[in-house]
This record gives C-alpha cells, structure tokens and sequence, in this order.
C-alpha cells in the first residue's frame, strides 16, 4: 500500500515539475488612458479638464509549464499622494496552477468572474468607451459604491471549460473576504483585513458557442454593520449580519462587422423588512465596425438605488436614487497598441423626492489609449 | 503566340488559385495529422496549451500584413482585430501571451521544422521541407 502512495505521488510531481522547463522571461507591460473631458451642467459654466484617467502597471511570469505568477497595480485620476489625488491599488496579485483546460487553480488577490464585463472592466484598450458602463467605472470610485455591484476581489478560484462539440462550457467558483473590511479610518486593528468569519462565496457558469457567449454569475457575502458601509443608513441600530446576494447575466454576440453585448445586476439586501437597499445595473452596447481601423458604437447604461427606511418615523429619509446614461462614441486605431476614442454622454440623474439634487449633464470627452 | 498566351494565362490563373489557399503547417512531432476550425482557434487563443501527448503547442504569427496572414484568422476567427483583441485580452489578464510572430512564409517553415510542437500557416505554395501540412484552407 505504501508503495503504490509512493508511486502515485511521484507521478502527481513528475505532472508538476517537466525536466524539459525552460526559465521563461520576466514580463513588464501596461496601458493607460490619458482624456480630456467638458461637461456641460444647468446654467453653470461649463468644466474642461485633462486626466490621466488610469494607469495599469504588469508584472507576469511562467515558473514552471504549470505554474504562472501576476501582478497588477493601478493608479486612477491623475495620481499624487502629495496633492491627495486619485488613488493607487494592488489590483491583482496572484499565482496560477494550469492542470488542463478543465482546472486551473488561482491563489491571491484577483478580480474574480462576474458577469463578462467584470473581467475586463478595468483594462481601457479593450474597451471603446471613455466613460464606462457606471458599475464598472473604476475612476467614479470615490462617489459611488462601485462594489455593491460587482465583486471586485477574490482570493481563491477554481475555474476552467468543458468542451462538448463546438460548444464550451465555462466554470468558476471563487471565495473571497466579505464587505467588513478593517480600515485605518475604523481603527479596527490591521487595516486592510476582513474583520469576520464570513467569506464572499460566488460562481460563474457560462457558455460559448462560435460567436455567441452567455452567463449566469451570483455571489453571497454578509455586512455585518451597516453604518460601516453605507452613512445614509446611520440612524439605524441593531440592524446586523444583512445578507447580501447579487445576481447577473450577461450575453455578447459578434455577427461579422456587428457586436452585440448586455448585461443586467441584481443586488439584493435581506434587511428583516427595516430597510430596502436594493441596485439594479444595467447596459446594452450595439457595435458596428466600419473599417478595420475605425469602431463606432451606442451604449445605454443605467444604475438605481433604493435608499428606503420602511419605518414611519423615518419617512423623510427615504429616497430612489437613478442615473441613466446613454451614449456613442468612435474608436479609431492608429495601430496596435494605439486607439484614439470620443464619446459624447447625456447624464440623467434622478433623486426621487429630492428635485435640487437631479439633474441633466452631458459630457464630450476624447482619450488617447496606449499599450506598452 | 495564341496558344503561347493561353499556356501563359492558365498557369498564372492556376498559381494565383494555389497561392491564394492557406496551408496549416506543423512539426513532424505533433500528435495530430488533421485539424478542424475549432482546434485551430483553440490553440491560437490559448483556450488548449498542451497537445494530447502534454507536450506544449507552440503557435506561431507573421508579423507583416501578409493576404495568408489575413485568410487564416478570417478563417479562424473572422478577423485580425478579433484575433489581436483575445491576445490583448488573456495577455492583461495574465492568462497567455501572444504567439510568437516570425517575419516571413520562408522563416515560418524553418522554425516550424526546428521547433518541437509548433503549429503555424503559410501559403499553399510555400510548404516545403520536412513539416507536416494539417489543414488547406480553400478562398
């Protein structure tokens, strides 16, 4: 018996260390997108500003046939710690396991699957827009809650495909820390740590089918103090240990020179009939390609959010807050590595009860996007 | 002189025919001897990275504008933009790297022929040499 231990072993290592593995380079590479964006709002005057508005710093390297290590650092809104601006993050930092296209394994900080959009929702030479879909616009971060909506690290995943024919059929199922986050602002011990016993558990299940890709993501996590993450809700005590569920599909087509892509979120609170904070996200993108160098597209995007208190004495802190934006752009590649993009935006944004704070903007903006 | 021309018509029609099809080439080692649309994009996006005998695929691009070079990924993939933009993709997703690109038909064949489970196209008329022809993709 413990030879046949022994044995088995031994072919599980030889699976994991090839002699023939030849050191493969360190890898350094980037983007970024630099914009100039005018906004027009009411009667005010309207404001011009350049913006470095992302920068993505790479790290890779292959370790072994199976073994592969990444890191990605990403600094938004022209970025300067002396004048307080933008904000600078550890994005990704994880090493990979490749077993076969059915399993691979991926240990440490990392954007997890939800929903297509998610996986290259920070990476701008993939994307035509300027101004991206609102949940997934990483430069909006300091007013608004981007990751109600979408999980945006992940710490453990195991994924892969199953093929059946000509049809795919992805998978992947990741666990991460849930929203009680530690920070230095709380002063909650280590900053940066989950402060609970409770993970965020999500999956992806998809499929692909020559040109058509579709999927179903959910995830689950818990906010064990309200106040913590959202302020509007601060007159609320005892209220502990919400359930959070958040639910998405998403469906992307290519037909020749048109594109197709959607997506819908649902996020949903269980607050014991106290509260309803419930989001829902959504956009539709239509493409066409009209030469092999120039892109143009329409996009509708759309976020609400529910602000109510189902408690009498608190009607007046009750609001429904929407923004609605649709817009086109073009994209025009000047080579490979290289896209020159416009856009122009209408913002609609409506505050249930609260006429002073809705209100009608439009932005023309214009952005270089560079790989290197 | 009119038969002269004619000869002289039918070959070049028949040469710009061959030139005109796309020949999936590989090295003598790899552990196939056909390969289908799906395959060709499998390994080419980097979705397959190893062949059944869990040696590594190798895939190799042409750099320069080449008509094979635009046949084969209409084939595979309905274009070259398609095509760069899931390189792009797995590359800043830390999933892949994009193939190597060599920069004619000619040095196509000699890495093809030297480099142990690569995989790679030329022009029908190109393939010479010791590697194995998997796919011909007919205009």
């Amino acid at each position: 018996m413990k030879k046949r231990l022994i044995i088995i072993f031994l072919i599980i290592l030889n699976v994991n260390t090839p002699a023939q593995f030849e050191e493969s380079a360190f890898k350094a590479f980037g983007y970024f997108q630099v914009s100039f964006m005018q906004q027009f709002f009411r009667d005010q005057l309207d404001k011009k500003t350049f913006s470095v508005q992302q920068l993505n710093l790479f790290l890779q390297r292959d370790l072994s046939e199976n073994w592969s290590a990444f890191v990605d650092f990403e600094l938004l809104n022209n970025y300067s710690s002396g004048k307080s601006w933008g904000d600078i993050s550890l994005n990704e930092v994880w090493v990979k396991y490749y077993l076969s296209k059915r399993f691979n394994l991926k240990i440490g900080l990392q954007v997890p699957p939800f929903n297509h959009l998610n996986e290259i929702s920070n990476k701008t030479p993939l994307l035509p827009y300027i101004i991206r879909p609102l949940a997934y616009e990483t430069s909006f971060n300091e007013f608004l809650n981007l990751e109600d909506f979408i999980p945006r690290r992940a710490f453990f995943q195991m994924y892969g495909f199953l093929p059946i024919e000509d049809t795919k059929f992805d998978y992947a199922f990741y666990l991460g820390n849930s929203p009680n986050i530690s920070t230095k602002a709380t002063r909650a011990g280590q900053s940066g740590i989950d402060t609970t016993n409770i993970f965020l558990v999500g999956g992806r299940v998809g499929l692909r089918y020559e040109d058509v890709k579709v999927g179903f993501s959910a995830t689950y996590d818990e906010i064990v103090d309200l106040k913590n993450i959202d302020a509007h809700f601060q007159v609320i005590s005892g209220l502990k240990n919400i359930p959070r569920v958040r639910i998405g599909t998403d469906i992307l087509m290519d037909f020749k020179k048109v594109n197709f892509s959607a997506e819908y979120i649902k996020v949903l609170y269980n607050a014991k009939n106290l509260i309803d904070m419930d989001k829902q996200f959504f956009y539709v993108t239509l493409g066409y390609r009209i030469t092999d160098e120039l892109y143009s597209y329409f996009c509708l995007h759309s976020t609400q959010e529910n602000y109510d208190i189902e408690l009498a004495d608190y009607a007046g802190y009750s609001t429904k807050v929407s923004i609605t934006i649709p817009n086109f752009g073009l994209v025009y590649d000047i080579n490979d590595r290289i896209k020159l993009k416009g856009q122009f935006a209408r913002v609609d944004v409506d505050v249930k009860n609260s006429p002073t704070d809705s209100f009608l903007s439009y932005y023309y903006s214009a952005a270089i996007s560079v790989f290197f | 002189m009119k038969k002269i021309l004619l000869l002289l018509f039918v070959t070049l029609f028949f040469y710009g025919k061959l030139n005109a099809q796309v020949a999936v080439i590989a090295n003598k080692n790899v552990p196939i001897d056909k390969v289908t649309k799906a395959q060709l994009l499998d390994y080419y996006s980097g979705d397959i990275k190893y062949w059944s005998n869990s040696k590594p695929i190798i895939v190799f691009d042409i750099k320069p504008k080449l008509d094979v070079k635009e046949e084969f990924y209409e084939y595979i993939a309905k274009n070259t933009a398609r095509m760069k933009s899931i390189w792009m993709k797995k590359m800043l997703s830390g999933e892949g790297n994009p193939p190597e690109s060599v920069i004619s038909e000619e040095e196509m064949i000699r890495k093809i022929e030297t480099t142990s489970g690569s995989i790679g196209f030329v022009s029908l008329s190109k393939v010479r040499g010791n590697v194995k022809t998997l796919l011909i993709i007919k205009k």
